[in-house]
């Protein structure tokens, strides 16, 4: 027999990558822990104001976990979506259900409800309005996309864009009728932020993203059957409209949550998946937990640079993301465009 | 042949399929393939060929009769049940991500995994040999995307092989293969007819091909099964002709002892027995 020897995932090389990256995303962490509050003060001979507990464990601890369980989220969803739309240009946000959360939000904080308190939490009426909406959007756009029982890829993608852009349109509505005293916080939402943090909200986003995230673990390798068309998926024993379902939900109440929650942030869901597809390969099996612990690095640190870069001013860290991200895409598909897109 | 139909392993009872009013149905087959049969259907395009095929993989739920392999009802066997039994090669593959050659051949072993297992050495073993007998190896570090129709078509073989199914169902497996590569999977198929046991099924276009390799052929016309048979049956003159509303000549090979088969541009030719035919078409032009 030949000389043959297959490179197969076994534990290790699938646990090697993934405890460098927790390694990473703890470094990280650490960093923007720690952090002095004007990083810069000591370059322009300013005295650093002091740390304090309360900054360090009510406001930064808070947040980097937020931005670990966001990143991550969107990374793991970026990479659910392109399988399950055989798309590599998919995305959190393509099924309109991020835009269906930003109407509620948006139509929340611009009619001025401020905060429901139930069960001794108090959650931001804007937070609950905008998962309110990604709800009933999930369930509009599954209605529309399903033809016979089925979810087509091509029109879930079809569908998504339409309610995308009606969303869009409905928020320019809301803007131009609005009075807009509070323009500036609503645009800092929806362009993706870290600064509306509740830890009563984070631990209800956390654990819907969280527990959907691990509910997407087993359909890992279906994922990477169904990539090769319903046919060969379904003859290989998947079954291809439940994992298509699954998938569907799934995701939608993730990114239903996590936008609620910080708004849109943009590009973490699709350049993640394609920078760890090039890094580590294909395989969902690896790709899926990969690209939640590189969506968290990724997140957590581009949130410390939207705190100091321009201190005192904190910018929203979508704009860094997107920043960050679409160079970053570009020089990918340049430089390694056979290895990210298959050559088709 | 006939000992293979005597112990059938795929059997289809009165299997119709429904496309909605006015479309295409399949209409009420009848087929019994027996346990190490090599079995191909042929016919013009849209005649159901590829429909017939999906609904033996299971694919496609009959709206009527039943389709039974080892006299179990597909309906009622799990996906991974049945995919242990029986592999469905399409025509092509979707390839969004850039899967390399031994993933996809990998990929095959997914009915006998756990939810979350990984691929052990006996998994790997399998795959290797698929790999191997269908001349994939030295391709195993390649990228899905950047290989030939050829290669790729080989390598989706060699995925449905590494299921080690009883019954391989193909829908035109030698489309994109050169010359060399065609004979080269019907003589991998018919081999592991005599080592495995294994049942072959196949779609064809190419009807000197399927005359040469198969042991009966089934033809299709509008969605019924016109003719079943051995090839010297099926590849007969009028039959083909009528069928395909092609002029063609067909005669035995010498060295095969099968049929084989030219369609004819030419308004009027020579038939086998030397007669004169005369173009339909042509009649009526002139």
């Amino acid at each position: 027999m030949a000389a043959t020897d297959l490179k197969t995932l076994t534990p290790r090389r699938w646990l090697i990558p993934l405890s460098i990256l927790a390694l990473l995303l703890i470094l990280v962490s650490l960093i923007a822990f720690y952090m002095p509050v004007d990083p810069f003060a000591g370059l322009f001979g300013r005295i650093s104001q002091p740390r304090t507990d309360d900054i360090l464990f009510k406001v930064r601890l808070p947040r980097i976990l937020a931005a670990a369980v966001v990143g991550g989220s969107l990374g793991a969803c970026g990479v659910i979506l392109q399988a399950l739309l055989r798309n590599p240009l998919a995305y959190p946000h393509i099924l309109g259900i991020s835009g269906g959360a930003a109407v509620g939000g948006v139509a929340a904080r611009i009619f001025g409800f401020s905060v429901i308190a139930a069960g001794g939490m108090t959650i931001p009426c804007g937070a609950a309005a905008a998962f309110g909406t990604a709800l009933a959007t999930t369930f509009f756009v599954y209605l529309t996309a399903r033809n016979r029982g089925r979810l087509e890829p091509v029109t879930l993608i079809l569908v998504g864009v339409v309610f995308n852009a009606f969303a869009g349109a409905t928020i320019l509505f809301l803007f131009a009728v609005a009075d807009m005293r509070e323009a500036r916080g609503i645009l800092f939402w929806m362009v993706g932020s870290l600064d509306f943090i509740n830890i009563d909200l984070f631990r209800w986003a956390a654990s819907i993203a969280l527990i959907g995230v691990c509910s997407f673990i087993p359909l890992a390798r279906s994922l990477n059957i169904l990539t090769l068309g319903d046919e060969a998926a379904a003859s290989l024993g998947v079954r291809v409209e439940k994992v298509r379902i699954l998938a569907f939900v799934g995701t939608s109440l993730v990114v239903g949550a996590v936008v609620s929650f910080c708004g849109m942030i943009g590009f973490v869901g699709l350049i993640i998946p394609h920078l760890f597809r090039l890094l580590i390969g294909t395989d969902h099996r690896l790709l899926l937990p990969a690209s939640f612990l590189g969506g968290a690095v990724f997140l957590v640190g581009a949130d410390l640079i939207s705190r100091v870069i321009l201190f005192p001013t904190q910018l929203p860290v979508g704009i860094i993301t997107a920043f960050c991200g679409g160079p970053f895409f570009i020089y990918l598909l340049k430089s390694h465009r056979r290895r990210t897109l298959n050559n088709v | 042949m006939c000992e293979g139909r005597r112990n059938p392993i795929l059997d289809l009872k009165g299997v119709a399929i429904d496309f909605g009013p006015g479309a295409f149905r399949l209409d009420s087959i009848d087929l019994s393939i027996g346990r190490g049969e090599v079995f191909g259907i042929i016919g013009p395009n849209g005649s159901g060929k590829t429909t017939l095929l999906r609904a033996m993989a299971g694919l496609l739920s009959p709206d009527r009769g039943t389709v039974s392999v080892d006299g179990q009802p597909l309906n009622r066997t799990s996906p991974s049940a049945r995919a242990r039994s029986i592999a469905y090669v399409p025509q092509e593959a979707a390839l969004t991500f850039p899967f390399t050659v031994q993933e996809v051949v990998l990929m095959g072993r997914f009915p006998y995994l756990g939810c979350l297992g990984f691929e052990k050495e006996s998994d790997i073993e399998v795959a290797r040999w698929a790999l191997e007998i269908t001349e994939t190896d030295h391709l195993k570090e390649r990228i899905m995307g950047d290989l030939s129709g050829g290669e790729r078509q080989r390598v989706i073989l060699a995925m449905a092989l590494a299921q080690e199914p009883a019954i391989v169902l193909l829908d035109e497996p030698t489309s994109f293969l050169d010359i060399k590569h065609q004979v080269n999977v019907h003589r991998l198929l018919v081999r592991l007819r005599e080592e495995r046991q294994l049942t072959v099924v196949s779609v064809l276009h190419d009807l000197t091909m399927a005359s040469t390799w198969f042991d009966r052929l089934c033809l299709m016309a509008d969605g019924k099964a016109k003719k079943v048979g051995p090839p010297a049956d099926v590849i007969k003159y009028q039959l083909i002709k009528e069928t395909y509303e092609t002029e063609v000549y067909i005669d035995v090979n010498a060295v095969t002892g099968r049929p084989y088969i030219i369609p004819l541009p030419t308004r009027e030719t020579m038939g086998p027995g030397g007669e004169k035919i005369n173009h339909p078409r042509g009649d009526r032009r002139s």
